[in-house]
């Protein structure tokens, strides 16, 4: 890391190979478009390199570097202001359940529901909810104060929420339960 | 059934689910290795380093040795100073240390008319403090669009792009490579690219009302960021009258205007949330809307910048 801090390239590029997977996954999961995520990676790589030295706490790194994915997320979004995804996963249509939970939605009703969240409300949800980062390191990674990550959270659960009930449809399997709106 | 009890594990489920499902991104790094060497990296501007206590808000110190206080002092004295180019001309030095506190925003509030600024005037000068007043535009250099007809001003020190094409109403085609670039766009880049002030105009088409005309731009944005126009600040760019939208999940703003036939749209986006509103307002009163574009006329060729 220090060596990386002082321009040593091959130290970042080591750094980079290390990285890659987990802000690959932070920007396709914000992003939900593989190419988009792609190119948010990269910048965010660049990024990394290029504000490297200004990082004071080396032991920070990480939260550090999901801060950078995440405004290249931002700014990647900003470059297709009409994006839509063209990410696709498999059926559409197909139930997609938790154990003990019964099938609320399918995995298309998420994925739209998602992508129609702000950006800002994807980001929180995928720190907290699929890197399992406490609400605390969720504000240091994001800049924001912890009371407005967990306001931001709670806002888009329930956005989410509203979203995949609005999108909810009748299909040939049986009734899902509904959820509730708030 | 509690909704945010059986809904939160079903999206983590997702997630993880969905993720599991991306290409491998290792085949990214060769890119990103080789833009390295054209890279440079960013350093300090001041030796942070060498401050024994840190003030979490400002990420200063303060000394505990006399030959340090002599040092601070200048330092802090510096700083003001330091403050206010920074304010002026981009995201503090710092802002991609991890701890910082975000950009202390003021909130949108209704714009006081601002001033008309003509090609011979000189932009008012501010008088607030650099955190929360206007941000002195009086050393700014002056960027001429002959394609969309303005004139405006911005930090020594940005980059300027010119437009390649003319705006018309619709999606917009993204540039290829570098920083986030449309060719429609009049564009000035701090210095990493960030935060950038872009404009770009077009004549209000034969029998579409201003009304119209801003339904039709607004549906041309993602709709689930591009406020409504009920939340929109009014404001007058050169004593015409305008609008400034926040965009709510991008990071930008920007003001919409009408000047006889001519619309004229201005943004400044950022990086990180949220965008300085500021900034575009200290863009605006910059602007000039006097000239007639070469849009009228249409033209293939760049509009040219002129830095004095």
């Amino acid at each position: 890391m220090t060596r990386a801090q002082r321009g040593d390239r091959a130290a970042f590029e080591g750094l980079a190979a290390a990285s890659i997977d987990r802000l690959h996954a932070v920007a396709f999961s914000v992003m939900g478009d593989p190419h988009l995520a792609e190119d948010a990676t990269q910048q965010a790589l660049i990024n990394i390199w290029r504000d490297l030295p200004r990082l004071r706490e080396p032991e920070r790194f990480e939260a550090w570097s999901y801060r950078i994915v995440v405004r290249a997320c931002y700014a990647e979004a900003r470059r297709t202001p009409r994006w839509l995804p063209n990410y696709d996963d498999g059926p559409a249509n197909e139930p997609f359940a938790v154990d003990g939970l019964g099938r609320i939605a399918d995995r298309d009703q998420l994925e739209r529901g998602f992508r129609r969240l702000p950006v800002d409300q994807r980001a929180v949800i995928v720190l907290h909810h699929y890197l399992d980062l406490p609400l605390h390191e969720v504000a240091q990674a994001l800049g924001i104060p912890v009371g407005t990550a967990h306001s931001r959270l709670h806002r888009a659960m329930n956005a989410l929420r509203a979203l995949i009930a609005a999108d909810a449809r009748p299909t040939t399997l049986e009734p899902a339960p509904r959820v509730e709106a708030r | 059934m509690n909704a945010e009890r059986d809904t939160t594990p079903l999206v983590r489920a997702w997630l993880q689910q969905r993720s599991a499902t991306r290409p491998d991104p290792r085949p990214l790094l060769a890119d990103v290795f080789a833009q390295l060497a054209t890279t440079p990296q960013r350093h300090h501007r001041w030796p942070g380093r060498l401050l024994a206590l840190r003030i979490p808000d400002l990420r200063i110190a303060i000394p505990t040795r006399g030959f340090a206080v002599l040092v601070v002092a200048l330092t802090l004295g510096l700083l003001g100073s330091l403050v206010m180019m920074q304010v002026g001309s981009g995201p503090a030095p710092d802002a991609n240390d991890i701890g910082d506190p975000p950009v202390a925003a003021p909130p949108p509030t209704v714009s006081p008319a601002l001033p008309s600024a003509t090609p011979t005037q000189t932009p008012p000068a501010p008088t607030a403090t650099p955190s929360d007043g206007p941000i002195d535009t009086t050393r700014w250099v002056t960027f001429s669009s002959d394609r969309y007809g303005f004139s405006a001003r911005h930090p020594s020190g940005w980059r300027e792009v010119a437009s390649t094409v003319d705006w018309t109403l619709g999606p917009q085609q993204d540039g290829q490579g570098g920083p986030p670039h449309y060719p429609t766009f009049d564009q000035f880049l701090a210095p990493g690219d960030h935060p950038d002030f872009n404009g770009h105009a077009m004549r209000l088409p034969a029998g579409m009302t201003k009304d119209e005309w801003i339904a039709t731009y607004a549906a041309s944005m993602a709709p689930y960021c591009y406020p409504p126009k009920d939340r929109w600040e009014q404001t007058v760019v050169d004593g015409h009258p305008g609008w400034i939208a926040y965009g709510e999940c991008f990071n930008y703003e920007e003001s919409i205007v009408f000047a006889g036939d001519q619309v004229y749209v201005f943004t400044v986006e950022d990086t990180s949330p949220p965008a300085d509103p500021r900034l575009l307002k200290a863009f605006l009163s910059t602007v000039t809307l006097d000239r007639e574009p070469a849009s009228s006329a249409p033209s293939s060729s760049p509009a040219p910048g002129s830095v004095p």
